[in-house]
């Protein structure tokens, strides 16, 4: 097996590939997924409005004891963000999404607030409220929750200012609050039996398809590219191994790189923060679906590096080619957007082109379905187009390396016809 | 040295890898962008909640609910849509078993229903709960919705059994009637151009352009010195002063790497329209200033006494590590790169590609350019230390000597 093991040792002459590519991108996925930790599971999820708590700066311009309660009552239901009251501070909250919404409680608030609540109470024609001044950044379903959170404070305060017009501000911030305690009853309700995926367990096997395409497209490119090049080829053609069984070799160092890129990325997964151990023993067979499913995209990236060397790309445009791939196909399958839902439609039918898609498919069946019939058909599905894909990928490498066996500078048929 | 300009800026024209590296890498990265989140910031607009309400008896007689719930389904609940759609998208069926099975279709959020007492429940599908990649804020609104009902009718039936002739008064009931009008909210903004989530990945692709300029300075410095190629043992021979023959490489290095910036610039402001804040010669030298950092990254990754395809293979990881933590690899990294730039200041500080994407920023949101100063003189010390330790590795390597 001496070619065999020279494709063994050429893995290891690439040791920045190897490290980066497969080792640091892999740890970048474990990074992100343990930076969205923060994001609520079905079981931790709580039955209030604890789902989400949009980060909120409020800036009390009024100084009265009403606008002090409302500056409480954000404090208590979100997460509060001090921000100083300059233009300068506002825009870098703004620009470095440091709050997702900003309260500005104007100057006079309290007063007016009171005020308006009096003329209502009377029965006259009521005075104009007074507004509270809102800025957001980009995350806007967050702006409309917190527009309603904040409706929903303002009118408990209004209804409790208007039926006691001489009630202090303390008693009626008092009121509000207790009203404001009160909350609608939830509960979830688990429409399939068996334990999912976690969310992050999910997001972790998402982003593995990215180092897994970038690293092995150059990997398995380089190695079987140092076979064919040049001087070096013209000297194993010459040699007593045949050249199927020497290609049937390299083949198998590159089959086993796969193997050991994808037992790497897989026990990554296993870390307890990208809560791969927790489904494995909550539900093994979901975690070795996803492990297979990782797996069968293992041999995409193979296929096309073996493709790329066909076409007689060096390391250098192997690089490159393999990075535009990785990205173009994690982005266009949703790989770093958590899905396509936030594509376009354009998009999402260019996605249907694109392997990672079909591999996202195949996890989403799982997190959709467990291994009901109905999911684990989906999953294959996905799965199966991913394997043509390689399939489709191969063939085309096998074909482009024949023609090029055959012609001129190869010394195939055509040379000897320039000869004669 | 006008010769030796000349020549490394031939050279590195022709070499066909260099080229896909700093030109089409970035061009194709901006189209993929662009192609992707030019409505973006439509995209992330709430669409209408999707809910299965139980129509029975009890929703029936909770008349109070039910026109909220109508009036949410109906009116323009959002205040950021423009095009009218309503908050809720309610389906109607008949009872809790036809609710549970519309609900295992997996197209809705969860299903409400009223107790006896008009109160609602809301029972919540786990899989939204638990979206992959997202948390889901449907269901918050969900909550903040129900809750300013219960809020609201807890309140009111705690003022009746206190002081029942209150709702004998006309004003008092018409004043609740109100509604949202009577508690309004002003929108306000306060950056130089609205917040714009698609922005931050034509900034990050930008930033990560520049970056890439490396790969220029890298090929063209390890093409000097004499112990990394033949063709720099072969010029080491000459008599030109390494001063002499690194100093116009450089130079062209540069020219070509803001070249290519420039285009990548152009590319996106001309033909995609992409917003620079309109201030378009402060973007061109934050550009410049940007490409001579990554030239001199390049410099001291081509002094280094390896064989260039290590070098080679050192440029892609860097610029993608360091593209993480400007946002460039969607919202994960985005989280990633701010959390960072909160709790870990100086790592931040510590990141080039961060710094550009940052100037980009500073440039479209803030008024003036206090912002981008810190920025470029970032980018300048950068420049600066890369400078210094090229040039230290290059004075120390010593070749085949007796």
């Amino acid at each position: 097996m001496p070619a065999f093991k020279t494709a063994i040792r050429l893995i290891f002459r690439f040791p920045v590939f190897l490290l980066v590519y497969i080792v640091g991108l892999g740890l970048f996925g474990v990074a992100i997924t343990a930076s969205n930790t923060g994001t609520a599971t079905a079981e931790e999820a709580q039955l209030t409005d604890e789902a989400i708590r949009p980060s909120v700066a409020v800036i009390d311009r009024d100084g009265s004891e009403l606008s002090e309660g409302i500056h409480a009552f954000y404090t208590e239901r979100t997460t509060p963000v001090a921000v100083e009251d300059t233009t300068l501070a506002l825009q870098t909250a703004t620009a470095q999404d440091l709050a997702s919404y900003i309260v500005i409680i104007p100057e006079g608030y309290g007063v007016a607030f009171r005020e308006a609540a009096r003329s209502a109470a009377a029965g006259g024609s009521e005075t104009a409220a007074p507004a509270l001044q809102t800025i957001v950044n980009y995350a806007q379903s967050d702006a409309v929750y917190m527009d309603l959170l904040t409706q929903e404070y303002l009118s408990v305060l209004r209804i409790a200012a208007i039926a006691e017009p001489d009630a202090t501000d303390a008693e009626i911030l008092e009121r509000a609050a207790t009203a404001s305690n009160l909350h609608a009853s939830y509960d979830i309700v688990e429409t399939q039996v068996e334990a999912a995926p976690s969310e992050l367990v999910s997001l972790y096997f998402s982003w593995l398809s990215y180092p897994m395409t970038a690293g092995l497209i150059v990997l398995t490119s380089v190695i079987f590219g140092t076979f064919q090049s040049g001087e070096l080829r013209r000297r194993n053609l010459c040699s007593p191994l045949s050249p199927s069984k020497m290609n049937t070799q390299i083949a198998a160092g590159c089959v086993a790189l796969v193997l050991m890129t994808w037992l790497f990325l897989v026990l990554l997964s296993l870390l307890p923060v990208c809560g791969g151990l927790e489904l494995f023993t909550q539900n093994p067979t979901i975690f070795l679906l996803f492990a297979l499913a990782a797996l069968v995209l293992a041999f995409m990236p193979f296929s096309l590096g073996f493709l790329l060397s066909q076409l007689g790309l060096r390391e250098m445009a192997s690089n490159g080619v393999a990075n535009i791939v990785g990205l173009a196909f994690s982005f266009l399958s949703g790989v770093f957007m958590g899905g396509t839902q936030m594509l376009g439609e354009g998009i999402q039918a260019v996605a249907h082109a694109i392997p990672t898609y079909w591999y996202l498919g195949a996890l989403e069946a799982l997190v959709q379905g467990g291994t009901s019939a109905e999911a684990l058909t989906g999953y294959s599905g996905n799965l199966g187009v991913v394997v043509l894909f390689s399939i489709v990928l191969f063939a085309l490498a096998l074909l482009i390396g024949h023609r090029r066996a055959q012609n001129a500078e190869a010394g195939g048929n055509p040379a000897a016809e320039q000869a004669a | 040295m006008l010769t030796t300009f000349l020549v490394t800026l031939k050279t590195l024209i022709r070499d066909r890898s260099v080229l896909i590296w700093a030109v089409a890498f970035p061009l194709v990265l901006s189209t993929l962008f662009v192609a992707m989140f030019s409505n973006l910031d439509e995209l992330q607009k709430l669409d209408p909640i999707a809910v299965v309400i139980v129509e029975d008896a009890n929703y029936t007689n909770a008349e109070t609910f039910a026109e909220t719930i109508d009036a949410l389904a109906s009116e323009d609940t959002d205040p950021d849509a423009e095009d009218g759609e309503p908050l809720l998208a309610p389906s109607y069926v008949a009872n809790t078993d036809a609710a549970l099975t519309a609900l295992a279709e997996g197209s809705y959020e969860g299903f409400l229903q009223v107790d006896t007492e008009s109160m609602p429940h809301y029972t919540m599908d786990a899989r939204r709960v638990q979206s992959l990649g997202f948390g889901n804020p449907s269901q918050s609104v969900m909550q903040s919705i129900l809750d300013r009902y219960v809020q609201d009718t807890g309140l009111l039936t705690t003022l009746a059994a206190e002081n029942p002739a209150l709702f004998a008064n006309p004003a008092f009931i018409q004043s609740l009637t109100d509604g949202s009008a009577s508690t309004p909210t002003e929108r306000i903004s306060v950056t130089a151009n609205p917040p714009s989530d698609s922005q931050r990945y034509y900034y990050a692709v930008l930033a990560f352009s520049t970056i890439m300029m490396t790969t220029f300075a890298l090929a063209a410095i390890d093409r000097v010195l004499g112990n990394t190629s033949p063709l720099g043992a072969r010029r080491s021979l000459g008599g030109q002063s390494k001063l002499r023959m690194l100093a116009p490489t450089l130079a062209a290095a540069w020219l070509l790497g803001f070249a290519c910036v420039l285009v990548g610039f152009l590319y996106l402001q001309l033909v995609f329209n992409i917003d620079f804040g309109g201030k378009e010669a402060a973007t061109v030298l934050t550009l410049a200033v940007s490409v001579l950092a990554a030239t001199l990254l390049g410099a001291l990754l081509g002094a280094l006494p390896v064989p260039l395809a290590v070098k080679s293979g050192l440029v892609a990881p860097i610029s993608c590590g360091l593209s993480l933590f400007a946002g460039l690899y969607g919202p994960f990294s985005q989280n990633l790169g701010d959390w960072v730039a909160r709790e870990l200041p100086w790592l931040s500080a510590c990141n080039p590609v961060r710094q550009v994407a940052d100037a980009f920023f500073a440039l479209y949101y803030y008024d003036g350019y206090a912002q981008l100063v810190p920025c470029l003189v970032s980018l300048l010390i950068f420049s600066l230390v890369f400078f210094v330790a090229s040039v230290l590795i290059i004075r120390r390597q010593r070749y085949a000597s007796l």
